[in-house]
C-alpha cells in the first residue's frame, strides 16, 4: 500500500489538500456561527481522525456546508452569535452526532446510507446552496443581518438593507466574486478560492491605502486565538445544556444523517474511482470517532467533503497519508497565515461563500437526477422546497421519508409479465417434462430451454418450434396463460398483482391452466402467498390447474405456511435448482 | 536549630492568617493571574491608602458603581465577568481585535469607575447621542468600535460579535441605578483652560518630573515582570494609541491628565502644566490615522477630522 511512488504523490496531494482547506475552513466556521478558528480546528482533528479510523483511503473529513448551515439554525434560537455558549453547544452537537453515528456503525446499520436516494441529496445540496447564498447577502453588502430567519423574511432583509449597504464592502466582494469566477472558468486547474481571497484582500488593502481604512469601513476577520491543543469538552450539565436539549437533541440525530448520507456517498464514489472496496459501516464508524474525538479538541461536526475527496484523489491521494500531510500543512500555514487572515474583510468571506453555494448548485447532477425518471422530479422539487422554506433539518427526515417511499414504490411493483398461447407452452411440463429432473444452475437457465428441450428454443424461433410440437400438445393446455412474476411479492405489490389476476381473468374466465413463473420472485410474504392461494383455489374449483415455476427452495417456507403447496399440489411445483444438500432427482418439494 | 524553624513557622502562620482575608478578598475579585495593576484597584477598598485616588468634594457627590463581589450568580454575570476581563485585559481577553498594548481600563481608570476618569457609568446613560467627529447619532456599540480602531488601532468588533455584546453588559452593569440621559457629576474628564501659549519645552520637564517615573523616558510605558501587558500604558510608539483617537487632540488629553495623572494625585498639575504635557506628549511618534490617506486628502482636502 504504502511505497516509494504512492508516498511522494500523498505529499503533494495532501499539501495540495492542506492549502485548500484554509478559506473554507474559515468561512464554514463563520457559516457556522463559530469564530474562524473553530473552522481550523475542525479541519485539523477530525480528518486526522476519519482519515486513521475510516475505511476510505480517499475521502477526506472536514467542515461541511450543510452541516455548518445545519448547526447555525440550529444553535441560533439558544444562544448568541459566536458567544461562548454557541461554541460549547456546537462542540456538544458534534459529541452527540459522534455517539450516534458510533452506534450506527456498531449495529452495522450503516447500510442504510446506501439507500438513500440521491435525487434527495442533490435537492438537499442545492437547498443548502441556495441558503447559504441568500444568507452571506447581508455580510456581502456589509450589512448586520439576523441569522437563521426563514427565505421569506431574508429576501426583504436584504433589499431593505441595500441602502445601508457599504459600497466599499460591495465593491470588495464583487471584485472578489468575479476574479473567483474567471480564475474557475478559465484556468479551471488553479485553485480559484484561494486566488478570489487574495484578490480581494489585495483590493481591500488598496482601497484602504486610498481612503483610509476608517473611512472604508470594513468588518474584518480579526486576529484569531490559536491554540496547539485546544481542549474542550460536551456540556451536559443542566444549567447550560437543559434549555437547548430541546432543539439540540433531534438536531444532532439530523447532523448525524447528514454526515453520513455524503459520507456513504463520497465513500462509494471514491471506490468506484479507485476500485477499492470500501467497508461502509467502517466508515461510519470512523465518521463517528472523528466526531466525537473532534468535541474534545474544539471542533464543529464534521463529515466528508466530497469536493475536497474529489480533488485531493485527482492530485493524486491515494492513501490517508494524503489526509494526514494535508494536516500538517494546514496546522503549519496557519501560523504564518494569521496576521494576514486577521485583516480579511468579512465581505471576501462572504463572498467565497457565494462562491461555495454556487458550487452547490450543480447542474449537471439536477439534470442527471431529473432526467433519469419522471418522479424524481416531483421529490427534488418537494425535497428543495422543504430545505429552502423549512431548513434542512426538516428536510433531511421529509427526503428520509420519500427516499423509503420512493423504494417502496418501485419495489411494490413486481414485474409482471403475461405470455399466452403458444409463447406459454413451453413453460408445460407436458412439453419439456424432462426439465424439472434435470441438474441445472441458475447460470444454465437459458441453455436448460436450448439444449434439453432442443427442438423448441424459445429465444431462436418460437414460432416455428411451436408449430412443431403443437400436436403433441394435450388438449387442456390449449388455454394456458404464464404469469411472470419477478422482483418482491408482498403486501405493498398485493393490489398490483391483484389487477393483473383480475384482468386475466376477464380475458380466459378463469378456464385454462395458469402457470406462475417465478424464477426471478426474490421475496415472498404471507400477504403475495395469499393471493396466490386463492387464485389456485379458483382455477382448481373450475377443474384447472395451476402451476409454479421456481428457482430454488428458498420460498418454500412461505408456500408451506399460506397452504400454497397443499392447494396447488406438490406435484405442480417445478424447481430449477435442487434443493441444496439432497440429490433430488424429481420435483418433489 | 529546632527552635528556629519552629519560630520561623510561627511568623509565617501568624503572618498568613494576618493576610488571609486580604487574600480571599482577592480571590474574589481577581479576574486571572494579574500582576499589579493600577488602574484595577477597587476604589472603595483603596481609597485612602492606595496608589489611586478619587477627587472627592463632598461625600456621595459621585454615583456609586455597584461592587465586583455584587456581579450575580448566572448567565448575565458571566457575561459581566466576560466584560470586565476584556475592559482590563484587553489583549488576552480581545486578542481578536485589540491592536496595540493598551486596555481599555489604560484610559478608563480603575476598570471603568473612577469620576473624571472617562466612567463608563456616566455614559451608558448618554448614548445613543450626536458625536461631533462622525457627524451622526451613535450607539454605545459603535462608540465602543471606534475606541477599538482608533484608541486600541486595532480592528473594530462587528456589531453582532460576542466581545461587544459582553462591553455592552459590562457598561450597563456598571451603570446600575444610574440615571439616564442626565450629566453625572464627574462624567468624562474635567475643564481645562489655558492661561498661556503651550510649550513643549516646560511639557518635558513635567514630564521628567511627573510622568517618567512610571511611563518610562521613552514613553514606552512598563511591561509585566512576565513580559505580558503593560503594567503602565504605553504613551508613544508602536504599541500606543494612534492619530486618530481622542488622546490625540491636545485639549482632551491635557483634561485626562489634569483629571487622573500622576496615578494618586489627580487634580494635583496645574492646567498649564496638563496643557504643556500634552502638547509634549501630542509631538510624540505614534500609529498612522487610519481616517488618513492620500486619496481622501486630494479628494476631499477640506474635511474635518
Amino acid at each position: 500500500m504504502l511505497n516509494r511512488e504512492t508516498v511522494k504523490a500523498d505529499i503533494i496531494a495532501g499539501m495540495t489538500a492542506g492549502v485548500l482547506i484554509l478559506p473554507q475552513a474559515i468561512a464554514l466556521a463563520t457559516l457556522a456561527g463559530l469564530p474562524p478558528e473553530y473552522g481550523l480546528y475542525t479541519s485539523i482533528f477530525p480528518v486526522m481522525f476519519a482519515a486513521l479510523f475510516g475505511s476510505s483511503w480517499h475521502a477526506m473529513s472536514g467542515p461541511n456546508t450543510a452541516l455548518s448551515i445545519l448547526i447555525a439554525f440550529t444553535i441560533a434560537p439558544y444562544a448568541s452569535i459566536a458567544s461562548p455558549e454557541w461554541i460549547q453547544y456546537a462542540i456538544t452537537l458534534a459529541f452527540m452526532a459522534g455517539v450516534i453515528q458510533v452506534s450506527l456503525g456498531l449495529l452495522r446499520l450503516g447500510i442504510i446510507f446506501n439507500y438513500f436516494s440521491q435525487t434527495v441529496t442533490v435537492a438537499l445540496i442545492t437547498g443548502v446552496g441556495v441558503i447559504i447564498i441568500v444568507s452571506q447577502l447581508g455580510n456581502f453588502m456589509g450589512v448586520l443581518m439576523n441569522i437563521a430567519e426563514p427565505i421569506e423574511d431574508a429576501i426583504p432583509q436584504v433589499v431593505y438593507g441595500m441602502s445601508r449597504a457599504n459600497g466599499f464592502a460591495v465593491s470588495v466582494g464583487i471584485v472578489t466574486v468575479i476574479s473567483g469566477l474567471l480564475i474557475k472558468y478559465y484556468f479551471p486547474r488553479l485553485p480559484f478560492l484561494i486566488i478570489a481571497v487574495i484578490a480581494g484582500m489585495l483590493f481591500s488593502a488598496g482601497l484602504e491605502l486610498a481612503f483610509g481604512e476608517s473611512n472604508v469601513g470594513l468588518d474584518k476577520l480579526g486576529t484569531m486565538s490559536l491554540s496547539a491543543l485546544p481542549l474542550s469538552s460536551p456540556d451536559f450539565s443542566p444549567e447550560n445544556f437543559a434549555e437547548a436539549s430541546q432543539g439540540l437533541l433531534p438536531a444532532a440525530f439530523v447532523i448525524a444523517f447528514l454526515g453520513l448520507i455524503q459520507a456513504s456517498l463520497i465513500a462509494r464514489a471514491m471506490a468506484i474511482k479507485s476500485g477499492q472496496c470500501v467497508d461502509i459501516n467502517q466508515e461510519v464508524l470512523g465518521q463517528g470517532i472523528s466526531n466525537i474525538a473532534g468535541s474534545f479538541v474544539s471542533c464543529f461536526p464534521s463529515c466528508s467533503s466530497f469536493n475536497r475527496s474529489a480533488s485531493n484523489f485527482e492530485s493524486g491521494g491515494r492513501t490517508p497519508l494524503s489526509a494526514l500531510i494535508s494536516v500538517i500543512t494546514l496546522a503549519v500555514l496557519v501560523v504564518f497565515a494569521a496576521p494576514v487572515i486577521a485583516h480579511m474583510p468579512i465581505s471576501v468571506m462572504a463572498a467565497i461563500l457565494l462562491l461555495v453555494g454556487a458550487g452547490l448548485i450543480k447542474k449537471n447532477d439536477i439534470k442527471k437526477v431529473l432526467l433519469e425518471k419522471r418522479e424524481n422530479q416531483f421529490i427534488f422539487a418537494l425535497v428543495l422546497f422543504a430545505t429552502i422554506y423549512g431548513g434542512v433539518d426538516y428536510a433531511v427526515f421529509f427526503g428520509i421519508t420519500l427516499s423509503i417511499i420512493a423504494y417502496m414504490k418501485n419495489v411494490s411493483k413486481p414485474e409482471i409479465g403475461l405470455l399466452t398461447g403458444k409463447e406459454a407452452q413451453q413453460y408445460s411440463p407436458q412439453l419439456g417434462g424432462t426439465l424439472s429432473s434435470r441438474n441445472y444452475s441458475g447460470k444454465e437457465h437459458q441453455k436448460y430451454y436450448r439444449y434439453s428441450a432442443g427442438k423448441h428454443s424459445l429465444f431462436s424461433s418460437p414460432k416455428k418450434e411451436c408449430n412443431e410440437l403443437d400436436v403433441d400438445v394435450p388438449r387442456r393446455f390449449d388455454h394456458v396463460t404464464v404469469l411472470q412474476i419477478s422482483g418482491s411479492l408482498f403486501f405493498g405489490s398485493v393490489p398490483r398483482l391483484e389487477s393483473v389476476l383480475v384482468d386475466l381473468r376477464k380475458q380466459d374466465n378463469g378456464e385454462g391452466d395458469l402457470i406462475i413463473s417465478g424464477e426471478n420472485l426474490h421475496s415472498v410474504d404471507g400477504a403475495g402467498a395469499e393471493v396466490l392461494v386463492r387464485e389456485a383455489k379458483n382455477r382448481i374449483e373450475k377443474g384447472f390447474r395451476m402451476l409454479l415455476w421456481l428457482r430454488n427452495h428458498n420460498h418454500d417456507a412461505v408456500f408451506q405456511s399460506s397452504g400454497l403447496i397443499k392447494t396447488v399440489g406438490e406435484e405442480n411445483i417445478y424447481y430449477l435448482k435442487e434443493k441444496s444438500g439432497e440429490n433430488l432427482q424429481d420435483h418433489a418439494v | 536549630m529546632k527552635w528556629f524553624f519552629l519560630q520561623w513557622f510561627l511568623v509565617f502562620s501568624f503572618y498568613s492568617v494576618g493576610i488571609l482575608p486580604a487574600v480571599a478578598q482577592e480571590i474574589g475579585q481577581s479576574l486571572d493571574s494579574l500582576e499589579v495593576r493600577p488602574s484595577l484597584v477597587n476604589p472603595r477598598l483603596s481609597l485612602p491608602t492606595q496608589l489611586t485616588q478619587v477627587h472627592v468634594i463632598s461625600p456621595g457627590e459621585y454615583f456609586a458603581p455597584p461592587l465586583v463581589a455584587d456581579i450575580p450568580d448566572d448567565r448575565f454575570g458571566d457575561m459581566v465577568r466576560m466584560g470586565r476581563n476584556i475592559f482590563v485585559n484587553t489583549g488576552v481577553y480581545a486578542e481578536r481585535y485589540a491592536g496595540n498594548g493598551l486596555n481599555c481600563s489604560s484610559c478608563h481608570l480603575q476598570e471603568g469607575r473612577k469620576p473624571h476618569g472617562i466612567p463608563l457609568w456616566a455614559a451608558y446613560g448618554r448614548y445613543p447621542m450626536y458625536r461631533h467627529k462622525t457627524r451622526t447619532v451613535v450607539t454605545l456599540e459603535e462608540r465602543i468600535q471606534d475606541c477599538f480602531i482608533y484608541s486600541m488601532d486595532g480592528i473594530a468588533p462587528t456589531l453582532d460579535a460576542p466581545e461587544m455584546k459582553a462591553l455592552v453588559t459590562y457598561t450597563k452593569w456598571l451603570s446600575k441605578g444610574a440615571p439616564v440621559g442626565v450629566d453625572l457629576p464627574g462624567r468624562g474628564l474635567p475643564n481645562v483652560s489655558r492661561t498661556q501659549d503651550l510649550d513643549p519645552k516646560r511639557g518635558k520637564i513635567v514630564y521628567e518630573t511627573h510622568c517618567e517615573l512610571c511611563h518610562g523616558k521613552d514613553g514606552k510605558g512598563k511591561k509585566h515582570i512576565n513580559g505580558e501587558g503593560y503594567m503602565f500604558p504605553p504613551l508613544w510608539g508602536r504599541d500606543s494609541y494612534n492619530k486618530g483617537s481622542g488622546l490625540q487632540r491636545v485639549r482632551t488629553l491635557a483634561k485626562f491628565i489634569k483629571g487622573n495623572m500622576p496615578l494618586g494625585a489627580s487634580f494635583s498639575l496645574s492646567n498649564q502644566e496638563s496643557l504643556d504635557v500634552a502638547i509634549y506628549i501630542w509631538l510624540q511618534e505614534r500609529p498612522r490615522n487610519p481616517k488618513m490617506s492620500w486619496a481622501m486628502d486630494f479628494f476631499f482636502p477640506n474635511i474635518v477630522r
